[in-house]
């Protein structure tokens, strides 16, 4: 097999990048870990890393757990004219070139994987962000971003002078309408006056709304004009205009997947209430830990309130005052009490 | 075409009348029917401010593909020459603040132009694959740099740069202080008339002025210095020029350098006043949208600012307040709608029936839903520009050389 | 003679371009601390497997119906950008009818492709009737038309109208198409080639045929070359116009079908989109040949899949980007030199020929 040998120059490349210094991290070459996965891939959807948040944040799930184990992470990303054939082809270049715990980030990449998987019985697998892939050695990696939303949500809705809060999305996708409504859900709970406006800066497939700053910023701002003073930000690279508009019309604003007041200048950072958390490290990190063990259990895997998947933040201290009150909520929905709906 | 129409290229106060005219009908017409409808304000303060911001970037890129085109050069690389501008001006803004973010940024586009010139003018490849291609480079180009630069700083991201400072706001006197009341008051017409001025002479960015007082400047060096009439003689007749001994290579170079750095210059506006940071995917097609602007303005710098203002506010209504996009639909049914009457009027039938149809489906299809769906706001802007084209039938009339190369003695 | 030899040169074009693109490669692979042969070579022979070769021609074809629509527009010089839109759209009209009937195998496929033509063909013709009838530019107008396509498709691929979303998943599709309107896959011994190659080979033929062996392909081409001759000849030019955007976009439509017919069987919100733009180039690259086109198309896919070993390298996607742009920059470079050498050849032969004459 040409594939097999292949695997050695690439591994030698690869150290070669990592020694010039391309790649953040260093790959350690002598594997001190479980036998079981040698090498780790991360396939990342069209937007990839370095958006600040959720492919980030998976990346550090999967570093954490490669350096763990003492063992190389790779990364490599889609392209927006992919076929399922393009996607199923890395995949299957992954698998053959020894990499034996294979992260695909995105919805796009079930039906790839589903073929692929079966191709490769040996190999690890995992899908972040659905819940449609049935194959023995396959995670499937849901996160209840509509419980930590109602939690910001709420937030919003106590915080509020306006009784009017807003919700922009990047794009109008089922991913985010889950934020959506996880977060009306929330602001009407706690406060059943507030109007929610709520707008999607593009539609698929025109995904520029996920790094669009500029519209971020008008959409807010046009917002703040119509009344509204506390607006969740779940729209990706575009957040940041969104922000800026806060800090620029003195109003809140709520981030997303990370903790954004840690991310943002002291000047904006200042009009950041709160973030909701999407902790997509924890679903990467626990899948590479049960790779390399012998006990791998497919399947659905749903990361939420209850098992730290999706949270809420205090930094800043904003919501320290009605901490108490988004914590009781956060046990209601860990217990069943309040079932947050996942379409608007 | 006749000599008697050729002359009004350029700028004649008789059309621009005309333009003024009807920009000021349309707004009446508006108004009055986003009070007829209850509408939240199609004219705001804010809005009109938004409007300003989304049109400069587009403006630029439609005035540098003007420069191109009226030389003779199709310049579909104005998207990649502003993603230059984005990335170079972020990259020296974060670090040596607004006035480096400017050079770098226009001086990144102005090379792209140059490497441009070399491949269309010099070796004389086709201009189109010559434009997608830099198209290409500068988005992987970019990335790369982003990579070893803004990667390893604080705050930065392979795909995201430190916060950029802004320009500052400047703010005409008194005028506030005068119409903010009669804004407030709520009058029919007059309230949104002050919006609009506010809108435009408050808070307003110092580089947005600058890009403003660009196009009268484009203008006046392409139609009334001997310099821009070489450069669109070269645009029209190259052999001809070339037989004066006006080097047509050399205006094209010139064309295309200023042609990319007001695309670069586009790029810095999308990183200080549009947002504060450089962000992969950023510019988003507002290269593209400023070359449809060059052919709806029909290469003169006046109507391609009416083209991107048109985009602008549509863009600016949508993206702040979806439900303003409704309104705006009717009006467009009632212009089709006027249309076809006079059509009617002069008997004739198929065209009354051209615009009458869609323009009464338009309408009624709006009193049932009475709100537009998101998915087809999204839209909004792309299919004003299209339809107003429909309606303002006009004779276009590219530059007569876009597109082919010039090669001496290479024709009959 | 002088034939001869200049047809030499013209074979010496592909190798020029290649070196071009050789050197530069080596020197981003270089500059980014990587050993550029080695790389090279391992993408090389990844790209040359068998089973790639496969999946390179499977994924030139969509590349090779968006190039064969772009250059039918180039031949009027209408720059036809809506192929990404009237691709998708046809797309999804195909699938929803698709999913919607059944019918005996080959008349439920036949009804797929025809709606897909037609849905591509009128969108396109929008454009045409615009164009022909009020004047606007076909670029412009198909840049919104593309924006408007978009917002269509969104606003019916929604669980409330055309389409359906499954439990646990992200995605939004239409219902699958029944087996009988699926096109199956030519399996040869290394692998499945999508059975739309055959589609493919016939629009090409299609297009060759009309362009070279009909009067409407004659009156094309003399229209392209000059449309006052043209016009003076009593072509009629806006009917023209209309029928050559309206034939673009019914072969855009078939864009997508690949896809459609030949894999997923449904269309969902992980519908390619973008394969346009390099439509665009592969037709440049081809010189609107069929022939050229097939072997742009062909190239460029190649890249696409050998570029999957450089990104598994270490060598980061963007320098892969950069490459693509120089080799496509190198190739064109290339032909426009050799075209100088020959033409100044051919200038010398004439004048050599032609006693006296000035050259």
């Amino acid at each position: 097999m040409h594939v097999r040998r292949l695997t050695w120059p690439l591994v030698a490349a690869g150290l070669v990048v990592a020694l010039a210094g391309c790649v953040t991290g260093q790959t350690s070459p002598s594997p001190v870990g479980s036998p079981r996965v040698h090498k780790i891939a991360i396939a990342y959807d069209i937007s990839g890393r370095g958006d600040g948040g959720f492919n980030d944040i998976a990346y550090n799930g999967a570093r954490r757990a490669a350096d763990d184990l003492g063992v190389e992470l790779k990364e490599v990303t889609a392209k927006l004219d992919d076929t399922d054939d393009d996607r199923a082809e890395r995949l299957r270049l992954l698998a053959g070139s020894g990499y034996d715990a294979i992260i695909a980030v995105g919805f796009t990449y079930a039906t790839p994987l589903q073929k692929v998987a079966a191709e490769f019985p040996k190999v690890k697998f995992a899908i972040v962000d659905d819940g449609t892939v049935t194959a023995p050695n396959a995670w499937d990696i849901l996160f209840a971003e509509q419980e930590g939303s109602f939690l910001v949500g709420a937030a919003a809705g106590l915080k509020t002078t306006t009784d009017s809060v807003g919700f922009i999305g990047a794009v109008q996708l089922p991913l985010l309408q889950k934020f959506e409504a996880g977060y009306a859900a929330g602001v009407h709970a706690a406060n059943p006056k507030a109007r929610v406006q709520v707008t999607y800066l593009s539609q698929p497939p025109d995904y520029s709304g996920f790094g669009d700053p500029p519209h971020g910023k008008e959409a807010a701002l046009g917002m703040y004009d119509n009344g509204v003073d506390i607006i969740f930000a779940a729209a990706g690279g575009s957040g940041a205009g969104v922000h800026e508009a806060a800090a620029q019309t003195n109003h809140w604003s709520i981030g997303v997947d990370a903790d954004e007041w840690k991310l943002e200048p002291a000047t904006i950072r200042d009009h950041i209430l709160t973030s909701m958390l999407k902790n997509s490290n924890v679903g990467t990190h626990r899948f590479i830990g049960e790779a390399s063990t012998s006990s791998f259990t497919p399947g659905i895997h749903t990361f939420g309130l209850a098992n730290g998947g999706v949270g809420y933040a205090t930094s800043g201290g904003f919501v320290d005052d009605i901490k108490a009150r988004l914590d009781a909520y956060a046990v209601d929905i860990v217990s069943g009490k309040i079932v947050v709906p996942q379409t608007p | 075409m006749t000599a008697a129409r050729m002359p009004a290229f350029g700028a004649p106060p008789s059309w621009l009348r005309v333009v003024v005219g009807r920009v000021v009908l349309g707004f009446v017409v508006l108004s009055l029917l986003s009070g007829a409808f209850d509408a939240p304000d199609l004219f705001s303060r804010g809005g009109i401010g938004a409007t300003l911001r989304f049109s400069a970037p587009i403006l630029l890129a439609g005035l540098g593909a003007l420069w191109a085109e009226r030389s003779g050069v199709l310049n579909i690389g104005l998207e990649g020459m502003m993603i230059a501008g984005t990335w170079f001006g972020a990259w020296a803004g974060y670090q040596w603040g607004v006035g480096a973010a400017l050079v770098a940024g226009v001086a990144a586009g102005t090379a792209f132009g140059l490497v441009h010139s070399l491949l269309t003018v010099s070796i004389g490849i086709d201009q189109a694959i010559s434009g997608l291609s830099l198209n290409l480079l500068a988005a992987g180009l970019t990335r790369f740099l982003s990579t070893i630069t803004f990667a390893t700083v604080p705050g930065g991201s392979i795909t995201t740069s430190p916060p950029v400072p802004d320009f500052p706001t400047l703010s005409l006197p008194l005028v506030d202080a005068l119409l903010a009341p009669i804004d407030r008051a709520n009058v029919p017409i007059l309230s949104d008339a002050a919006a609009v001025v506010l809108g435009l002479l408050t808070d307003v960015s110092v580089l947005t002025i600058g890009v403003v007082a660009l196009v009268p400047l484009t203008w006046w060096i392409l139609w009334r210095t001997r310099l821009g009439l070489r450069l669109r003689a070269v645009g029209e007749r190259p052999e001809a020029a070339d037989s004066l001994g006006v080097r047509p290579w050399r205006y094209r170079y010139l064309a295309l350098s200023v042609s990319g750095g007001l695309a670069g210059l586009g790029g810095v506006y999308l990183v200080t006043v549009a947002s504060s940071l450089y962000r992969e995917g950023q510019t988003a097609g507002r290269g593209f949208i400023g070359l449809a602007t060059v052919i709806f303005g029909n290469w003169n710098p006046w109507s391609v600012t009416v083209g991107s203002l048109i985009f602008g506010f549509t863009d600016a209504l949508r993206t702040r307040q979806e439900v303003t996009v409704g309104v705006l639909l009717v009006g467009l049914g009632l212009l089709a709608a006027v249309v076809a009457l006079r059509r009617g009027l002069g008997h004739d039938w198929r065209g009354a029936t051209l615009f009458g149809v869609p323009a009464a489906a338009l309408v009624a299809w709006f009193w049932v839903v009475h709100v537009v769906p998101a998915e087809l706001v999204s839209f909004a802007p792309h299919l004003t520009t299209l339809l107003v084209l429909a309606f303002a039938r006009q004779r276009i009339r590219p530059p007569a050389v876009v597109g082919e190369p010039f090669r001496r003695g290479d024709r009959p | 003679m002088t034939r001869l030899r200049s047809t030499a040169l013209l074979g010496v074009a592909p190798l020029l371009a290649f070196a071009l693109a050789l050197a530069v490669a080596v020197g981003i692979l270089r500059l980014s601390g990587v050993n550029a042969f080695a790389v090279l070579g391992d993408a090389m022979a990844y790209g040359l497997r068998p089973e790639t070769l496969i999946a390179v021609t499977n994924k030139a074809i969509p590349y090779y119906l968006a190039g064969i629509a772009a250059a039918v527009g180039f031949h009027l010089r209408l720059f036809n950008i809506g192929i990404d839109g009237q691709y998708r759209l046809a797309a999804f009209a195909a699938a929803v009818t698709g999913a919607a009937i059944t019918l005996p195998a080959p008349l439920h496929v036949a009804v797929s492709v025809a709606v897909a033509t037609v849905v591509g063909g009128a969108w396109a013709a929008i454009a045409g009737l615009l164009y022909v009838r009020r004047g606007v530019n076909v670029v412009i107008s198909t840049i919104m038309l593309n924006a408007i396509a978009s917002g269509l498709i969104a606003y019916l691929l929604s669980p409330a109208r055309l389409a359906q979303q499954a439990a646990g998943s992200n995605n939004i599709t239409t219902a699958t198409i029944p087996e009988s309107g699926w096109i199956p896959a030519i399996p040869i011994p290394a692998g499945d080639v999508n059975g739309l190659v055959v589609l493919a080979a016939l629009v090409g033929i299609g297009y060759w045929l009309v362009l070279n062996r009909t009067t409407l392909g004659f009156e094309v081409r003399a229209m392209g070359l000059s449309q006052r001759a043209a016009t003076v000849a009593g072509i009629g030019a806006p009917r023209l116009a209309l029928l050559t955007m309206a034939a673009s976009g019914a072969i855009a439509g078939l864009v997508g079908l690949p896809q459609l017919l030949g894999a997923s069987h449904r269309f969902g919100l992980d519908f390619p989109s973008g394969l346009a733009f390099t439509g665009l180039s592969v037709a440049i690259l081809g010189r609107n040949h069929p022939l050229g086109v097939a072997i742009g198309a062909f190239v460029w896919a190649f890249l696409e899949r050998s570029a999957q070993v450089l990104d598994l390298a270490g060598v980061s996607r963007e320098i892969v980007t950069i490459l693509q742009a120089v080799i496509v920059l190198s190739i064109v470079v290339a032909y426009e030199l050799v075209r100088r050498v020959r033409a100044r050849q051919e200038r010398r032969y004439v004048s050599q020929s032609v006693e006296g004459a000035p050259a």
